[in-house]
C-alpha cells in the first residue's frame, strides 16, 4: 500500500489519457471525482523502465558523475519524466532515479518494441546506467512471452543482466 | 473548498518536474525548495519560485518539516505536494500542514499512520473483507509464536516490519531453523530503520505476479480504482517495467469499500 503518488503513475496516465497529479491537486481543492470508473476507457498497453545511475558490475552501485551527453529519446508513443539535462552533476546524496521512460503502444508488443527503440536512442554519458539491463529483460524470451512473474530477474540472471 | 493558486513542492528531481509541469497547465503558481546540493536543479529552473531549505543532507532539507513549512507560509502557497518518497508518507508533515492551514495533497493524516503500520492495514483490509494472504493478525510477540503461525500457514513466511517499506526488515523463511536464525535479523533491521522492531508473519507466495492497482478517494468518500499495473519485475535490482494491464489478470472488485 502506498499512500501517495505512484512512480509508475506515469503507465495509468498514459493508457487512460489522464492526468493523476491534475486529479491530485483537484481533490486537495475539495473537488469531487468528476467521472465515475465507467468512464475511465484504458486503451493500449504501456510500459515503465526506470533508468537509474548504477553500476550493474558493481552490484548495482550508484554512480554518480557530470552528463556529459545526454540524448534522451522521443517519438511516437515515448514519454521521457526526467529532472536531467546535458550538463548536470548527479549528486550523490539521493536516489539513483535518472529518468522515467514511458512507452505505449496499440498492444503489448508495440509497446515493448517501442520501448526498445526508445533505449536505443537513449545516450547518457558521465554515469554508468541500468539502461543494458533493461534491455536485456526486454529481449528475453520469458519477458517477450508475456511470462512474467517476481521470479524473472533470477531466472534470467542478475549476472546475465550484468554482463 | 480551498482555493489553490500556489503549490510548494516538497521534493526534488523528476517528481518535483512532474508537478511543476500540473500546476503550470493549471495555472497555478509553484514553488519548489531545495537543498544546497541541488541549486543548480531543473525543478529550481522551472518553478516560478524556488527556496534554499537546507544543506545536502536530506535530514536537513527535504526532511526538514519546520525548514518546509516556513518556505509555504514565506511563499504564500496554500498547498504542499510531497511527491513520492521523503514526507510524503508522513502522518505528522500531514498534521503539521494542517495546523498551518496549508493544504496536504494527499491523504488525510489519520490514514496516512493507519497505512504507516502494515500489520493494522492488514488488519483493517480484512475486517471489510478485502482477502490478505495468511498470517499473524497484528505483530507476533515473539519466535515461539512466529514459530507456531509459520507452522499453521506454512513455509516459506516472510518475516516483515510492521513499520517497513523498501524491503529493509524483511526476510524470507523456509524452515523453523531459518525462523529462529533470521528473527532477530530481521527485528533489529526493523528497529534500526524504522524505530520500530514490530514485526508480522506472512506466508511467502512464489513466482506470482505483482500487480498494482490505482485508487482515488475524494472528501466525500466516493473513490475510484483506475486500472491496474504489472510490477513483476519491480522488488530485484531496481530493473523496473511495469505494463497497463497485466497479461494474466482481471481485478474482480469485492462491491465494497472502505467508508474512507
Amino acid at each position: 500500500m502506498n499512500s501517495r503518488i505512484q512512480v509508475e503513475h506515469t503507465v495509468t496516465e498514459v493508457t487512460t489519457g489522464m492526468d493523476l497529479v491534475k486529479e491530485q491537486i483537484a481533490l486537495a481543492s475539495g473537488e469531487l471525482l468528476s467521472f465515475s470508473e465507467e468512464q475511465i476507457w484504458v486503451s493500449g498497453h504501456a510500459i515503465e523502465c526506470r533508468v537509474n545511475a548504477e553500476d550493474a558490475e558493481a552490484n548495482f552501485a550508484p554512480s554518480t558523475g557530470v552528463l556529459t551527453t545526454w540524448l534522451a529519446p522521443g517519438g511516437p508513443g515515448i514519454r521521457v519524466d526526467s529532472h536531467c539535462f546535458q550538463g548536470y552533476e548527479v549528486p550523490p546524496y539521493y536516489d539513483s532515479l535518472l529518468a522515467k521512460v514511458i512507452a505505449w503502444g496499440r498492444d503489448r508488443a508495440e509497446a515493448v518494441a517501442r520501448m526498445q527503440r526508445a533505449l536505443d536512442e537513449f545516450t547518457i554519458v558521465g554515469v554508468t546506467t541500468n539502461i543494458p539491463a533493461h534491455k536485456k529483460i526486454l529481449a528475453s524470451e520469458l519477458f517477450r512471452a508475456g511470462q512474467v512473474t517476481t521470479h524473472l530477474i533470477d531466472t534470467v540472471g542478475v549476472d546475465a543482466l550484468a554482463g | 473548498m480551498t482555493s489553490i493558486d500556489k503549490i510548494l513542492i516538497a521534493n526534488r528531481g523528476e517528481i518535483a518536474v512532474r508537478v511543476i509541469r500540473a500546476c503550470r497547465e493549471l495555472g497555478i503558481q509553484s514553488v519548489a525548495v531545495y537543498s544546497e546540493a541541488d541549486a543548480h536543479s531543473l525543478p529550481v529552473h522551472l518553478a516560478d519560485e524556488a527556496i534554499c531549505i537546507g544543506p545536502a543532507n536530506a535530514r536537513e532539507s527535504y526532511l526538514n518539516i519546520p525548514a518546509i513549512i516556513s518556505a509555504a507560509l514565506l511563499s504564500g502557497a496554500q498547498a504542499i505536494h510531497p511527491g513520492y518518497g521523503f514526507l510524503s508518507e508522513n502522518a505528522d508533515f500531514s498534521e503539521v500542514c494542517k495546523e498551518h492551514g496549508l493544504a496536504f495533497i494527499g491523504p488525510p493524516p489519520d490514514v496516512l499512520a493507519r497505512f504507516h503500520d502494515k500489520a493494522a492495514t492488514r488488519m483493517a483490509m480484512k475486517q471489510i473483507g478485502v482477502p490478505v494472504i495468511s498470517g499473524s493478525d497484528g505483530p507476533v510477540r515473539g519466535v515461539a509464536e512466529a514459530l507456531r503461525i509459520a507452522e499453521a500457514i506454512g513455509y516459506p513466511v516472510m518475516l516483515k516490519a510492521k513499520a517497513g517499506g523498501g524491503g529493509r526488515g524483511m526476510r524470507k523463511a523456509t524452515s523453523p531453523s531459518e525462523l529462529q536464525r533470521l528473527w532477530p535479523q530481521a527485528a533489529s533491521e526493523a528497529k534500526a530503520s524504522f524505530g520500530d522492531d514490530g514485526i508480522y508473519v506472512e506466508r511467502c507466495l512464489e513466482g506470482v505476479r505483482h500487480v498494482e492497482a490505482q485508487i482515488a478517494v475524494d472528501e466525500s468518500g466516493r473513490g475510484i480504482c483506475l486500472g491496474e499495473r504489472e510490477c513483476s519485475t519491480q522488488p530485484c535490482v531496481s530493473v523496473i517495467a511495469t505494463s497497463g494491464r497485466s497479461s494474466s489478470l482481471s481485478i474482480r472488485r469485492t462491491g465494497r469499500t472502505s467508508s474512507r
